[in-house]
């Protein structure tokens, strides 16, 4: 049989442990010769072989540390449990990937977020506002006396009222202060019922003027006050010139005297200091008058 | 199949491994068990003696196994992949420690030399030391497979898989390590090492 056959250079471990070289058959003496110098050399590979192996198994062996065991017990543990972490690395590999093939991820990703934004948006703008559900405020048009209807759409002649009215202003007369002379018309004379009547409304409610609010009815309310006394002082005097009160000064006076008497003056406190019982029979009058179509039927007919 | 802690210890490398990436903290506990003392002993060897730095190796080899368990080739024994993960750790630690160890081979070899001259006297721990000595300067493939073949007492077989290599390979690697070792260290007598190991 051949040599490289049953030998193989590496094989020469086994020749050392096993035999020694005197001890080596003839072919096996021809193969070591190959690879060593000569017995010497193989005797002391042989003793080197032969300490070393029992020498690296009786080596004392050190024992691992306890510590070691907990911790990769621990970390175990700890990779086993679910993580719901995301890493920033992941998230930036994601957004910046390295090969730019993948760079439509983040473009797709982005364009889609636009797109659900831009149609939030519109969808909040179209539908939310139609919403049934009522608001904490709403901002409602006030009407003012230039916009309101006429009271009453009769024809008939305002010479009537003005009889009543002289008779009205007979009860008023002595409570109401005199102060100013009268360049009035009798126009604005005819709302002198009116104005008392709401000149004691304004002492009664203070709360009708949240509601109302309105500063400029207040002013108009408190000036046909005013005229109203102005009125009176020159149907007593006499000075009053003769005016024929059309159907639609009427209606206008009363609707202002109507309106006027749903707010309150701004000088309220001063005019309700010292009410006498004068004013409240004005009062008591004017609102029969406001309130009572017949009377205002029986106005028309004495005008 | 449900495993008692009893039946771990009989249960395969490779089926402790399955019962690990499904994690099974006690098959983890057991491969632990069973390969640590074997890999710190092996790390301690082929990293110049230095107790802490095995302890830091093993407990480094076995934290990659704890949070990549997937990572094992199951195409593989496991224990030969185990030490070619280790054997891979002294690599790293050889290339970057590379300028340490020279200082420590020379440092080595001044003492060992006054020493030597005292005579030549068969003293096992002497022996050790200067195998310890010679063994660093070798390859580190080299004195890896010394190691797993003498230390570990591996077969030949079982080496070449850790190497992925040929066991011709291993076997090359084994006897001229022993010509070496036998070259260097003439001042030893034969004799006396053949009657010291008798």
């Amino acid at each position: 049989m051949d040599l490289r056959e049953r030998y193989d250079p590496e094989d020469i471990e086994s020749l050392l442990s096993e035999r020694a070289y005197d001890e080596l058959l003839a072919e096996e003496r021809a193969f070591v010769l190959r690879h060593l110098s000569g017995k010497e050399e193989y005797d002391r590979m042989r003793a080197m072989l032969h300490h070393v192996r029992p020498d690296e198994r009786s080596r004392i062996r050190i024992e691992e540390d306890d510590a070691v065991r907990r911790n990769v017990l621990e970390v175990f543990r700890d990779q086993q449990r679910p993580s719901w972490r995301i890493w920033l690395n992941t998230l930036a590999a994601w957004f910046a990937p390295r090969d730019v093939d993948f760079n439509w991820r983040p473009v797709l990703a982005f364009a889609t977020l636009a797109v659900l934004i831009v149609v939030g948006v519109f969808t909040v703008r179209e539908f939310g506002s139609n919403s049934s559900e009522p608001g904490l405020a709403e901002v409602k048009s006030v009407p003012t006396h230039d916009q309101v209807a006429p009271v009453t759409s009769t024809e008939r002649p305002v010479q009537q009222e003005s009889t009543d009215l002289g008779s009205i202003r007979q009860t008023v007369q002595p409570g109401v202060e005199r102060s100013e002379a009268s360049t009035l018309s009798e126009n604005e004379q005819v709302r002198i019922p009116m104005e008392v009547e709401k000149t004691d409304g304004l002492a009664g409610s203070r709360e009708d003027k949240l509601s109302g609010g309105l500063i400029i009815a207040e002013e108009e309310q408190f000036a046909a006050v005013k005229d109203a006394e102005v009125a009176m002082d020159e149907a007593q005097t006499g000075s009053a010139t003769s005016h024929v009160v059309t159907v639609e000064e009427l209606a206008t006076n009363m609707t202002l005297a109507n309106e006027a008497g749903k707010v309150r003056p701004a000088s309220d406190g001063k005019r309700s200091a010292a009410p006498d019982v004068a004013t409240r029979e004005v009062n008591s009058a004017s609102r029969s008058l406001a309130q009572d179509p017949a009377l205002l039927n029986l106005l028309a007919a004495g005008w | 199949m449900a495993l008692f802690g009893t039946e771990y210890g009989k249960q395969s490398d490779e089926r402790l491994m399955e019962l690990v990436v499904r994690g099974d903290e006690k098959a983890f506990a057991a491969l632990y068990d069973r390969y640590s003392r074997r890999l710190l002993n092996y790390f301690y060897r082929m990293l110049w003696s230095d107790r802490e730095k095995a302890q830091d190796f093993l407990q480094d080899l076995f934290t990659k196994l704890a949070t990549r368990p997937q990572s094992y080739d199951a195409a593989r024994p496991f224990q030969t992949w185990l030490f070619s993960v280790a054997n891979n750790m002294c690599k790293n630690a050889y290339r970057h420690e590379a300028v340490v160890r020279e200082a420590a081979i020379h440092l080595r070899n001044g003492v060992d030399r006054v020493e030597a001259t005292g005579g030549i006297e068969l003293d096992r721990e002497r022996f050790r030391d200067r195998l310890d000595e010679e063994l660093d300067k070798l390859d580190p493939d080299h004195k890896a497979t010394f190691v797993m073949r003498f230390n570990e007492d591996m077969a030949i077989k079982e080496i070449a898989a850790v190497f992925n290599c040929s066991e011709g390979t291993v076997k090359s690697r084994i006897f001229y390590t022993l010509k070496k070792l036998a070259e260097r260290m003439k001042e030893f007598d034969p004799k006396l090492i053949d009657h010291g190991s008798a």
